[in-house]
Protein backbone atom coordinates (compact mmCIF):
# COMPACT_ATOMS: atom_id res chain seq x y z
CA UNK A 1 0.00 0.00 0.00
CA UNK A 2 1.33 3.56 -0.81
CA UNK A 3 2.73 4.98 2.65
CA UNK A 4 -0.55 7.37 3.51
CA UNK A 5 -0.45 10.64 1.59
CA UNK A 6 -4.02 11.70 2.65
CA UNK A 7 -2.14 15.27 4.33
CA UNK A 8 -1.06 15.96 1.02
CA UNK A 9 -5.07 16.57 0.26
CA UNK A 10 -6.23 19.14 2.75
CA UNK A 11 -9.84 19.11 1.34
CA UNK A 12 -9.94 15.34 3.00
CA UNK A 13 -10.16 16.89 6.60
CA UNK A 14 -13.43 17.67 5.67
CA UNK A 15 -16.72 16.97 6.97
CA UNK A 16 -19.87 16.70 5.14
CA UNK A 17 -23.34 16.37 6.88
CA UNK A 18 -21.12 16.17 10.25
CA UNK A 19 -19.17 13.13 8.84
CA UNK A 20 -16.09 12.08 7.49
CA UNK A 21 -15.63 12.94 4.10
CA UNK A 22 -15.12 9.76 2.03
CA UNK A 23 -14.70 10.80 -1.45
CA UNK A 24 -14.61 8.23 -3.72
CA UNK A 25 -14.95 10.35 -6.83
CA UNK A 26 -11.52 10.64 -8.31
CA UNK A 27 -12.81 9.24 -11.51
CA UNK A 28 -14.68 12.25 -12.19
CA UNK A 29 -11.94 14.32 -10.93
CA UNK A 30 -9.33 13.87 -8.06
CA UNK A 31 -8.32 15.83 -5.58
CA UNK A 32 -5.56 18.49 -6.23
CA UNK A 33 -2.61 17.57 -4.10
CA UNK A 34 -0.83 20.18 -2.24
CA UNK A 35 2.14 19.73 -3.67
CA UNK A 36 0.46 20.87 -7.14
CA UNK A 37 -0.86 23.52 -5.43
CA UNK A 38 2.62 24.76 -4.13
CA UNK A 39 3.58 24.91 -7.85
CA UNK A 40 0.94 26.91 -9.13
CA UNK A 41 1.15 29.04 -6.43
CA UNK A 42 5.41 29.70 -6.75
CA UNK A 43 4.46 30.68 -10.60
CA UNK A 44 1.60 32.79 -9.71
CA UNK A 45 3.07 34.80 -6.73
CA UNK A 46 6.66 35.02 -8.29
CA UNK A 47 7.22 34.02 -11.91
CA UNK A 48 3.95 35.32 -13.40
CA UNK A 49 4.25 37.16 -16.74
CA UNK A 50 3.34 35.81 -20.46
CA UNK A 51 5.05 33.15 -22.27
CA UNK A 52 7.27 33.54 -25.58
CA UNK A 53 6.45 37.37 -25.63
CA UNK A 54 9.02 39.11 -23.72
CA UNK A 55 12.49 39.30 -23.42
CA UNK A 56 12.02 40.73 -19.52
CA UNK A 57 12.99 38.54 -16.54
CA UNK A 58 9.35 37.19 -15.41
CA UNK A 59 8.62 36.43 -19.00
CA UNK A 60 11.67 34.45 -19.77
CA UNK A 61 11.14 32.68 -16.40
CA UNK A 62 7.63 32.07 -16.93
CA UNK A 63 8.15 30.52 -20.64
CA UNK A 64 11.19 28.09 -18.79
CA UNK A 65 8.75 26.99 -16.29
CA UNK A 66 6.37 26.60 -19.03
CA UNK A 67 8.44 24.25 -21.14
CA UNK A 68 10.21 22.42 -18.03
CA UNK A 69 6.59 21.19 -17.33
CA UNK A 70 5.81 20.30 -21.26
CA UNK A 71 9.51 18.23 -20.42
CA UNK A 72 7.98 16.31 -17.41
CA UNK A 73 4.69 15.53 -19.14
CA UNK A 74 6.70 14.16 -22.08
CA UNK A 75 9.17 12.16 -19.77
CA UNK A 76 6.18 10.95 -17.45
CA UNK A 77 4.35 9.52 -21.05
CA UNK A 78 7.38 8.03 -22.55
CA UNK A 79 7.14 10.80 -25.56
CA UNK A 80 10.24 11.01 -27.61
CA UNK A 81 10.71 14.55 -27.56
CA UNK A 82 8.64 17.36 -25.56
CA UNK A 83 7.24 18.87 -29.10
CA UNK A 84 4.89 16.26 -29.11
CA UNK A 85 2.97 17.18 -25.97
CA UNK A 86 0.28 19.52 -26.57
CA UNK A 87 -1.18 21.67 -23.92
CA UNK A 88 -5.08 21.99 -24.57
CA UNK A 89 -7.58 22.97 -22.23
CA UNK A 90 -8.25 19.04 -20.92
CA UNK A 91 -8.91 15.41 -22.85
CA UNK A 92 -12.36 16.95 -24.44
CA UNK A 93 -10.43 19.58 -25.94
CA UNK A 94 -7.31 17.18 -26.88
CA UNK A 95 -10.24 15.02 -28.60
CA UNK A 96 -11.55 17.76 -30.16
CA UNK A 97 -8.32 19.24 -31.33
CA UNK A 98 -7.55 15.45 -33.13
CA UNK A 99 -11.24 15.91 -34.78
CA UNK A 100 -10.79 19.29 -36.47
CA UNK A 101 -7.05 19.14 -36.84
CA UNK A 102 -6.71 15.94 -38.24
CA UNK A 103 -10.43 14.66 -38.91
CA UNK A 104 -11.27 17.34 -41.14
CA UNK A 105 -9.17 17.51 -43.43
CA UNK A 106 -8.01 13.71 -43.29
CA UNK A 107 -11.72 12.38 -43.93
CA UNK A 108 -13.76 12.07 -46.50
CA UNK A 109 -16.63 10.10 -47.30
CA UNK A 110 -16.27 6.09 -48.04
CA UNK A 111 -13.96 6.50 -44.67
CA UNK A 112 -14.98 4.83 -41.58
CA UNK A 113 -13.87 6.23 -38.22
CA UNK A 114 -14.07 3.21 -35.51
CA UNK A 115 -14.70 3.78 -31.68
CA UNK A 116 -15.90 1.15 -29.04
CA UNK A 117 -19.19 1.41 -28.02
CA UNK A 118 -18.24 1.61 -23.87
CA UNK A 119 -16.88 5.25 -25.29
CA UNK A 120 -17.03 8.50 -22.72
CA UNK A 121 -19.15 11.12 -24.87
CA UNK A 122 -16.02 13.11 -24.97
CA UNK A 123 -14.01 10.09 -27.14
CA UNK A 124 -17.69 9.50 -29.39
CA UNK A 125 -19.20 12.91 -30.00
CA UNK A 126 -16.69 14.65 -31.31
CA UNK A 127 -16.21 11.50 -34.05
CA UNK A 128 -19.89 11.67 -34.43
CA UNK A 129 -19.71 15.37 -35.74
CA UNK A 130 -16.70 15.04 -37.79
CA UNK A 131 -18.14 11.92 -39.56
CA UNK A 132 -20.89 14.12 -40.52
CA UNK A 133 -18.85 16.84 -41.59
CA UNK A 134 -16.47 14.93 -43.90
CA UNK A 135 -19.49 11.99 -44.73
CA UNK A 136 -17.12 9.70 -43.14
CA UNK A 137 -19.01 6.66 -41.13
CA UNK A 138 -18.69 5.96 -37.72
CA UNK A 139 -18.71 2.45 -36.25
CA UNK A 140 -18.23 0.28 -33.15
CA UNK A 141 -16.17 -2.16 -31.80
CA UNK A 142 -18.23 -4.13 -29.44
CA UNK A 143 -17.71 -4.97 -25.90
CA UNK A 144 -17.64 -8.52 -24.19
CA UNK A 145 -19.72 -8.83 -21.00
CA UNK A 146 -15.72 -8.53 -18.90
CA UNK A 147 -15.35 -4.70 -20.47
CA UNK A 148 -12.97 -6.21 -23.20
CA UNK A 149 -12.90 -4.72 -26.57
CA UNK A 150 -13.85 -7.87 -28.99
CA UNK A 151 -12.27 -6.22 -31.57
CA UNK A 152 -10.94 -9.88 -33.31
CA UNK A 153 -14.89 -9.91 -34.22
CA UNK A 154 -15.56 -6.36 -35.56
CA UNK A 155 -16.99 -6.49 -38.75
CA UNK A 156 -15.88 -3.71 -40.70
CA UNK A 157 -13.33 -3.33 -44.05
CA UNK A 158 -10.50 -2.56 -42.51
CA UNK A 159 -9.12 -0.89 -45.65
CA UNK A 160 -11.26 1.57 -45.04
CA UNK A 161 -11.07 2.42 -41.41
CA UNK A 162 -9.30 5.74 -41.39
CA UNK A 163 -9.08 6.02 -37.44
CA UNK A 164 -9.65 3.50 -34.52
CA UNK A 165 -10.30 5.10 -30.77
CA UNK A 166 -10.52 3.57 -27.70
CA UNK A 167 -9.61 4.30 -23.95
CA UNK A 168 -7.61 3.07 -22.24
CA UNK A 169 -9.62 2.30 -19.11
CA UNK A 170 -13.40 2.38 -19.51
CA UNK A 171 -14.80 5.01 -17.08
CA UNK A 172 -17.85 2.65 -16.54
CA UNK A 173 -16.82 -0.48 -16.53
CA UNK A 174 -13.15 0.37 -15.02
CA UNK A 175 -11.61 -2.38 -17.22
CA UNK A 176 -8.33 -2.44 -18.23
CA UNK A 177 -7.61 -2.47 -21.97
CA UNK A 178 -4.20 -3.75 -23.68
CA UNK A 179 -3.65 -1.07 -25.74
CA UNK A 180 -0.41 -2.69 -27.14
CA UNK A 181 -2.73 -5.76 -27.93
CA UNK A 182 -5.52 -4.17 -29.45
CA UNK A 183 -3.01 -2.00 -31.65
CA UNK A 184 -1.16 -5.49 -32.38
CA UNK A 185 -4.60 -7.32 -33.36
CA UNK A 186 -5.67 -3.66 -35.58
CA UNK A 187 -1.87 -3.97 -37.62
CA UNK A 188 -1.97 -7.37 -38.07
CA UNK A 189 -5.28 -7.09 -39.28
CA UNK A 190 -4.16 -5.42 -42.81
CA UNK A 191 -3.17 -6.96 -45.74
CA UNK A 192 0.28 -6.87 -46.13
CA UNK A 193 -0.41 -4.73 -49.73
CA UNK A 194 -1.86 -2.31 -47.99
CA UNK A 195 1.49 0.45 -47.25
CA UNK A 196 2.13 1.38 -43.32
CA UNK A 197 1.54 4.78 -44.30
CA UNK A 198 -2.41 3.91 -44.83
CA UNK A 199 -3.11 2.39 -41.49
CA UNK A 200 -5.22 4.03 -39.64
CA UNK A 201 -4.54 6.24 -37.07
CA UNK A 202 -4.90 4.98 -33.44
CA UNK A 203 -6.22 7.53 -30.61
CA UNK A 204 -6.08 6.31 -26.79
CA UNK A 205 -8.05 8.45 -24.10
CA UNK A 206 -6.04 7.83 -21.26
CA UNK A 207 -8.38 9.93 -18.42
CA UNK A 208 -9.21 6.89 -16.46
CA UNK A 209 -5.21 5.42 -16.67
CA UNK A 210 -2.95 8.44 -16.51
CA UNK A 211 -2.92 8.10 -12.14
CA UNK A 212 -3.06 5.26 -12.14
CA UNK A 213 -1.25 3.04 -15.06
CA UNK A 214 2.27 2.85 -16.59
CA UNK A 215 1.68 4.55 -19.59
CA UNK A 216 4.40 4.46 -22.44
CA UNK A 217 3.27 5.89 -25.46
CA UNK A 218 6.13 5.15 -27.53
CA UNK A 219 5.59 1.74 -26.80
CA UNK A 220 2.04 1.74 -27.21
CA UNK A 221 2.57 2.13 -31.29
CA UNK A 222 -0.39 4.63 -31.61
CA UNK A 223 -0.82 8.20 -32.41
CA UNK A 224 -2.43 10.30 -30.27
CA UNK A 225 -2.86 9.63 -26.49
CA UNK A 226 -5.27 12.22 -24.79
CA UNK A 227 -5.54 12.98 -21.22
CA UNK A 228 -6.68 15.67 -18.49
CA UNK A 229 -5.15 17.31 -15.83
CA UNK A 230 -7.51 17.06 -13.07
CA UNK A 231 -7.91 13.46 -12.60
CA UNK A 232 -4.46 13.00 -11.90
CA UNK A 233 -3.95 15.12 -8.89
CA UNK A 234 -3.86 18.45 -11.10
CA UNK A 235 -5.77 21.38 -11.73
CA UNK A 236 -8.70 21.78 -13.77
CA UNK A 237 -8.55 23.39 -17.32
CA UNK A 238 -5.51 22.10 -18.23
CA UNK A 239 -5.07 18.63 -20.46
CA UNK A 240 -2.95 17.13 -23.23
CA UNK A 241 -3.06 15.81 -26.70
CA UNK A 242 0.05 13.31 -27.04
CA UNK A 243 0.76 12.98 -31.02
CA UNK A 244 3.15 10.94 -32.58
CA UNK A 245 6.10 12.76 -34.49
CA UNK A 246 5.41 10.84 -37.48
CA UNK A 247 2.78 12.43 -38.01
CA UNK A 248 2.85 16.39 -37.39
CA UNK A 249 2.39 17.31 -41.34
CA UNK A 250 -1.18 15.65 -41.27
CA UNK A 251 -2.56 18.09 -38.73
CA UNK A 252 -3.82 21.86 -39.85
CA UNK A 253 -3.73 24.73 -37.57
CA UNK A 254 -7.61 24.78 -35.62
CA UNK A 255 -7.49 27.72 -33.98
CA UNK A 256 -5.61 30.97 -35.38
CA UNK A 257 -4.27 33.88 -33.56
CA UNK A 258 -1.32 34.74 -31.66
CA UNK A 259 1.42 32.29 -30.50
CA UNK A 260 0.83 29.61 -33.20
CA UNK A 261 1.91 31.78 -36.36
CA UNK A 262 5.34 32.50 -38.00
CA UNK A 263 5.51 35.69 -39.97
CA UNK A 264 1.85 37.38 -40.97
CA UNK A 265 1.25 39.85 -43.70
CA UNK A 266 -2.06 41.57 -44.64
CA UNK A 267 -2.00 38.91 -47.49
CA UNK A 268 -1.22 35.49 -45.71
CA UNK A 269 -0.15 33.98 -42.71
CA UNK A 270 2.42 30.99 -42.24
CA UNK A 271 2.31 28.88 -39.01
CA UNK A 272 4.78 27.69 -36.01
CA UNK A 273 5.76 24.09 -36.01
CA UNK A 274 4.28 22.04 -33.61
CA UNK A 275 3.58 22.17 -30.51
CA UNK A 276 3.05 26.03 -30.82
CA UNK A 277 0.84 25.42 -34.47
CA UNK A 278 -1.99 24.15 -31.81
CA UNK A 279 -1.62 26.23 -29.38
CA UNK A 280 -3.11 29.70 -30.16
CA UNK A 281 -3.55 32.21 -28.05
CA UNK A 282 -2.04 32.71 -23.97
CA UNK A 283 -1.75 29.33 -22.76
CA UNK A 284 -2.79 28.45 -19.46
CA UNK A 285 0.77 28.48 -17.95
CA UNK A 286 -0.09 27.90 -14.28
CA UNK A 287 -2.10 24.74 -15.40
CA UNK A 288 0.82 23.51 -17.26
CA UNK A 289 3.04 23.98 -14.54
CA UNK A 290 0.30 22.27 -12.27
CA UNK A 291 0.02 19.76 -14.56
CA UNK A 292 3.95 19.09 -14.76
CA UNK A 293 3.85 19.03 -10.66
CA UNK A 294 1.64 16.25 -10.69
CA UNK A 295 3.42 14.63 -13.04
CA UNK A 296 6.68 14.96 -10.58
CA UNK A 297 3.83 14.00 -7.40
CA UNK A 298 2.97 10.50 -9.25
CA UNK A 299 6.52 9.42 -10.38
CA UNK A 300 7.32 10.35 -6.70
CA UNK A 301 5.21 8.07 -5.27
CA UNK A 302 5.48 4.93 -8.47
CA UNK A 303 2.89 4.24 -10.64
CA UNK A 304 4.09 0.35 -9.61
CA UNK A 305 2.84 1.42 -5.71
CA UNK A 306 -0.09 2.95 -7.03
CA UNK A 307 -1.30 -0.09 -8.95
CA UNK A 308 -1.00 -2.43 -5.93
CA UNK A 309 -3.27 0.27 -4.06
CA UNK A 310 -5.44 0.10 -6.67
CA UNK A 311 -5.61 -3.07 -6.52
CA UNK A 312 -6.10 -4.02 -2.59
CA UNK A 313 -8.75 -1.20 -2.57
CA UNK A 314 -10.65 -2.96 -5.73
CA UNK A 315 -10.47 -6.37 -4.27
CA UNK A 316 -11.94 -5.18 -1.57
CA UNK A 317 -14.57 -3.24 -2.76
CA UNK A 318 -15.64 -6.36 -5.15
CA UNK A 319 -15.82 -8.31 -2.18
CA UNK A 320 -17.90 -6.34 0.07
CA UNK A 321 -20.09 -5.65 -2.25
CA UNK A 322 -20.62 -9.45 -3.58
CA UNK A 323 -21.78 -9.87 0.29
CA UNK A 324 -25.08 -7.92 -0.45
CA UNK A 325 -27.57 -10.27 -2.81
CA UNK A 326 -29.26 -7.19 -3.63
CA UNK A 327 -26.41 -5.42 -6.17
CA UNK A 328 -25.57 -6.10 -9.39
CA UNK A 329 -22.08 -4.93 -10.65
CA UNK A 330 -21.47 -4.38 -14.02
CA UNK A 331 -18.43 -6.08 -16.03
CA UNK A 332 -15.57 -7.59 -14.23
CA UNK A 333 -13.82 -3.92 -13.07
CA UNK A 334 -9.46 -4.44 -12.58
CA UNK A 335 -8.49 -0.90 -12.45
CA UNK A 336 -9.45 1.99 -10.03
CA UNK A 337 -13.53 1.96 -10.89
CA UNK A 338 -16.42 0.21 -10.55
CA UNK A 339 -19.96 0.75 -11.23
CA UNK A 340 -22.99 -0.85 -9.80
CA UNK A 341 -27.08 -0.51 -8.38
CA UNK A 342 -28.39 -1.84 -6.02
CA UNK A 343 -32.00 -3.54 -6.83
CA UNK A 344 -35.11 -1.03 -6.88
CA UNK A 345 -32.77 1.72 -5.92
CA UNK A 346 -31.86 4.34 -8.31
CA UNK A 347 -28.77 5.10 -8.15
CA UNK A 348 -29.31 9.19 -7.80
CA UNK A 349 -31.26 8.72 -4.61
CA UNK A 350 -28.63 5.92 -3.34
CA UNK A 351 -26.01 9.11 -4.09
CA UNK A 352 -27.83 11.33 -1.88
CA UNK A 353 -27.99 8.84 0.99
CA UNK A 354 -24.64 7.95 0.54
CA UNK A 355 -23.85 11.71 0.88
CA UNK A 356 -25.50 12.39 3.89
CA UNK A 357 -22.83 9.65 4.95
CA UNK A 358 -20.36 11.42 4.28
CA UNK A 359 -19.65 9.40 1.00
CA UNK A 360 -18.82 11.01 -2.14
CA UNK A 361 -19.94 8.63 -5.40
CA UNK A 362 -21.13 9.48 -8.94
CA UNK A 363 -24.36 8.55 -10.06
CA UNK A 364 -25.73 8.64 -13.20
CA UNK A 365 -24.82 7.58 -16.74
CA UNK A 366 -20.93 9.05 -16.32
CA UNK A 367 -21.42 10.58 -20.16
CA UNK A 368 -22.37 6.79 -21.60
CA UNK A 369 -25.48 6.95 -22.34
CA UNK A 370 -25.22 4.89 -25.47
CA UNK A 371 -24.57 2.04 -23.03
CA UNK A 372 -26.48 2.14 -20.51
CA UNK A 373 -28.96 2.17 -23.41
CA UNK A 374 -27.90 -0.75 -24.75
CA UNK A 375 -27.68 -2.97 -21.27
CA UNK A 376 -31.00 -1.60 -20.70
CA UNK A 377 -29.84 -0.23 -17.48
CA UNK A 378 -31.17 4.03 -17.34
CA UNK A 379 -28.19 4.68 -14.61
CA UNK A 380 -25.69 3.22 -12.60
CA UNK A 381 -23.82 4.45 -9.16
CA UNK A 382 -19.72 4.25 -9.84
CA UNK A 383 -17.20 4.21 -6.34
CA UNK A 384 -13.61 5.11 -7.85
CA UNK A 385 -10.34 5.54 -6.14
CA UNK A 386 -7.41 7.78 -5.77
CA UNK A 387 -4.09 7.64 -3.55
CA UNK A 388 -5.40 8.96 -1.06
CA UNK A 389 -8.35 5.99 -0.71
CA UNK A 390 -8.55 3.66 1.76
CA UNK A 391 -10.55 0.51 3.07
CA UNK A 392 -12.12 2.94 5.84
CA UNK A 393 -13.56 4.83 2.95
CA UNK A 394 -14.95 1.67 1.66
CA UNK A 395 -16.32 0.43 5.07
CA UNK A 396 -18.09 4.00 5.11
CA UNK A 397 -19.67 3.15 1.65
CA UNK A 398 -20.89 -0.25 2.53
CA UNK A 399 -22.90 1.33 5.86
CA UNK A 400 -24.26 3.89 3.04
CA UNK A 401 -25.53 1.07 1.25
CA UNK A 402 -27.31 -0.06 4.28
CA UNK A 403 -29.08 2.74 5.44
CA UNK A 404 -30.21 3.48 2.43
CA UNK A 405 -31.46 -0.34 2.04
CA UNK A 406 -33.21 0.62 5.30
CA UNK A 407 -34.64 3.50 4.01
CA UNK A 408 -36.39 2.50 0.70
CA UNK A 409 -36.65 -1.25 0.70
CA UNK B 1 -30.47 16.16 5.73
CA UNK B 2 -31.61 12.73 4.33
CA UNK B 3 -34.67 13.25 6.61
CA UNK B 4 -35.34 16.34 5.38
CA UNK B 5 -34.73 14.81 1.49
CA UNK B 6 -36.89 11.60 2.37
CA UNK B 7 -39.63 12.42 4.51
CA UNK B 8 -42.18 9.70 5.41
CA UNK B 9 -44.86 12.03 3.55
CA UNK B 10 -43.04 12.06 0.90
CA UNK B 11 -41.97 8.02 0.43
CA UNK B 12 -45.34 7.63 1.06
CA UNK B 13 -46.52 8.86 -2.15
CA UNK B 14 -43.52 7.06 -3.89
CA UNK B 15 -44.56 3.75 -2.42
CA UNK B 16 -48.33 4.55 -3.13
CA UNK B 17 -48.95 6.39 -6.08
CA UNK B 18 -52.77 6.68 -6.67
CA UNK B 19 -52.50 7.95 -10.19
CA UNK B 20 -49.85 5.67 -11.80
CA UNK B 21 -51.89 4.79 -15.00
CA UNK B 22 -52.70 5.71 -18.12
CA UNK B 23 -56.02 7.01 -18.77
CA UNK B 24 -59.15 5.47 -20.95
CA UNK B 25 -59.66 8.93 -22.31
CA UNK B 26 -57.10 11.74 -22.23
CA UNK B 27 -57.11 15.46 -23.47
CA UNK B 28 -53.95 16.31 -22.73
CA UNK B 29 -50.38 14.46 -22.63
CA UNK B 30 -47.07 15.94 -21.88
CA UNK B 31 -43.52 13.94 -21.50
CA UNK B 32 -40.18 14.94 -20.05
CA UNK B 33 -36.76 13.53 -19.42
CA UNK B 34 -34.39 14.60 -16.93
CA UNK B 35 -30.94 12.86 -19.08
CA UNK B 36 -29.04 12.94 -16.53
CA UNK B 37 -30.76 10.20 -13.98
CA UNK B 38 -32.49 8.81 -16.42
CA UNK B 39 -36.23 10.10 -15.40
CA UNK B 40 -39.29 10.14 -17.23
CA UNK B 41 -42.15 11.24 -16.90
CA UNK B 42 -45.48 10.55 -18.96
CA UNK B 43 -48.72 12.48 -18.05
CA UNK B 44 -52.01 12.20 -19.21
CA UNK B 45 -55.09 14.86 -18.43
CA UNK B 46 -58.97 14.90 -18.83
CA UNK B 47 -59.95 18.18 -18.78
CA UNK B 48 -63.74 19.00 -18.87
CA UNK B 49 -64.99 22.70 -19.31
CA UNK B 50 -61.38 23.86 -18.11
CA UNK B 51 -61.40 21.73 -14.92
CA UNK B 52 -58.81 18.76 -14.70
CA UNK B 53 -61.26 15.75 -13.76
CA UNK B 54 -58.19 13.29 -13.91
CA UNK B 55 -54.81 12.87 -14.08
CA UNK B 56 -52.80 9.47 -15.00
CA UNK B 57 -48.81 8.89 -15.33
CA UNK B 58 -46.22 6.50 -15.85
CA UNK B 59 -43.08 7.70 -14.48
CA UNK B 60 -39.24 6.22 -14.73
CA UNK B 61 -36.52 6.99 -12.13
CA UNK B 62 -35.65 8.25 -8.90
CA UNK B 63 -37.43 8.36 -6.17
CA UNK B 64 -37.91 12.05 -6.06
CA UNK B 65 -39.42 12.31 -9.71
CA UNK B 66 -41.77 10.00 -8.70
CA UNK B 67 -42.62 11.05 -5.65
CA UNK B 68 -42.90 14.49 -6.85
CA UNK B 69 -45.55 13.55 -9.78
CA UNK B 70 -47.80 11.45 -7.38
CA UNK B 71 -47.97 14.62 -4.96
CA UNK B 72 -48.32 17.12 -8.34
CA UNK B 73 -51.63 14.58 -9.46
CA UNK B 74 -53.31 14.98 -5.83
CA UNK B 75 -52.96 18.23 -6.41
CA UNK B 76 -53.98 19.16 -9.34
CA UNK B 77 -57.16 17.41 -9.89
CA UNK B 78 -60.01 20.12 -9.64
CA UNK B 79 -57.86 22.61 -10.40
CA UNK B 80 -58.81 24.80 -13.43
CA UNK B 81 -56.08 24.78 -16.61
CA UNK B 82 -55.90 28.52 -15.90
CA UNK B 83 -54.82 27.59 -12.28
CA UNK B 84 -51.94 24.88 -13.84
CA UNK B 85 -51.22 27.20 -16.06
CA UNK B 86 -49.93 29.94 -13.44
CA UNK B 87 -48.52 27.54 -11.35
CA UNK B 88 -44.67 28.39 -10.53
CA UNK B 89 -42.14 26.57 -10.33
CA UNK B 90 -42.02 28.32 -6.71
CA UNK B 91 -44.63 27.38 -5.53
CA UNK B 92 -44.64 23.66 -7.16
CA UNK B 93 -40.93 22.94 -4.91
CA UNK B 94 -43.00 24.29 -1.85
CA UNK B 95 -45.86 21.89 -2.33
CA UNK B 96 -43.52 19.13 -2.08
CA UNK B 97 -42.43 19.85 1.48
CA UNK B 98 -38.90 18.47 0.94
CA UNK B 99 -35.22 20.50 1.23
CA UNK B 100 -33.86 19.84 -2.81
CA UNK B 101 -30.39 20.30 -3.66
CA UNK B 102 -29.23 21.76 -6.79
CA UNK B 103 -29.11 18.62 -8.85
CA UNK B 104 -32.26 16.96 -7.00
CA UNK B 105 -34.45 19.70 -8.13
CA UNK B 106 -33.57 18.63 -11.40
CA UNK B 107 -35.46 15.22 -10.48
CA UNK B 108 -38.32 16.89 -9.01
CA UNK B 109 -38.92 18.90 -11.82
CA UNK B 110 -39.01 16.24 -14.90
CA UNK B 111 -43.25 15.72 -13.79
CA UNK B 112 -44.06 19.55 -13.45
CA UNK B 113 -42.34 19.93 -16.86
CA UNK B 114 -44.63 17.41 -18.17
CA UNK B 115 -47.43 19.04 -16.77
CA UNK B 116 -46.30 21.88 -18.14
CA UNK B 117 -46.16 20.55 -22.03
CA UNK B 118 -49.66 18.62 -21.51
CA UNK B 119 -50.93 21.99 -20.98
CA UNK B 120 -49.73 23.15 -24.19
CA UNK B 121 -50.32 20.07 -25.90
CA UNK B 122 -54.30 19.31 -26.27
CA UNK B 123 -55.22 16.80 -28.11
CA UNK B 124 -58.44 17.95 -29.04
CA UNK B 125 -56.83 20.94 -30.24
Amino acid sequence: MIKDCRSDFPILKRCIHGKRLAYLDSAATSQISKYVLDAIYDFEVNHRANVHRGVHTLSEEASQMFEDARLKVSKFIGAVVPREVVFTSGCTDSINLVAYSWGLSNLKRGDVVLVSEVEHHSNFVPWQEVCKMTGAEIKYISVDSNGDLDIKNTNVDWEKVKLVAFTQVSNVLGRIIDVKNVVKIIKKGYPSKIRATLMPKILVDGSQAIAHLPVNVQSFGIDFYAFSGHKMYGPMGIGVLWVNKEIFDELKPFKFGGGMINEVTYENSNFADMPERLEAGTPNVSGAIGIGAACDYISNIEIKNIVDHDKSLMDYVVSKLREDKDVIIYGSPNSSLISFNVKNIPSHDLASVLDTCGVAVRSGHHCVMPWHKKQNVTTTVRVSFGIYSGFDDIDQLMEGIKKAKGMFL
Amino acid sequence: MTDQLYKEEFLFHFKNQNHNRLLKSKSHFGRDVNTSCGDEVLIELSVENEIIKDVGYVSGGCIISTGAISILSDFIIGKTIEYAKALTEDEYINLLGIDLTFARKKCALVGFNALKKAIGNNEKG
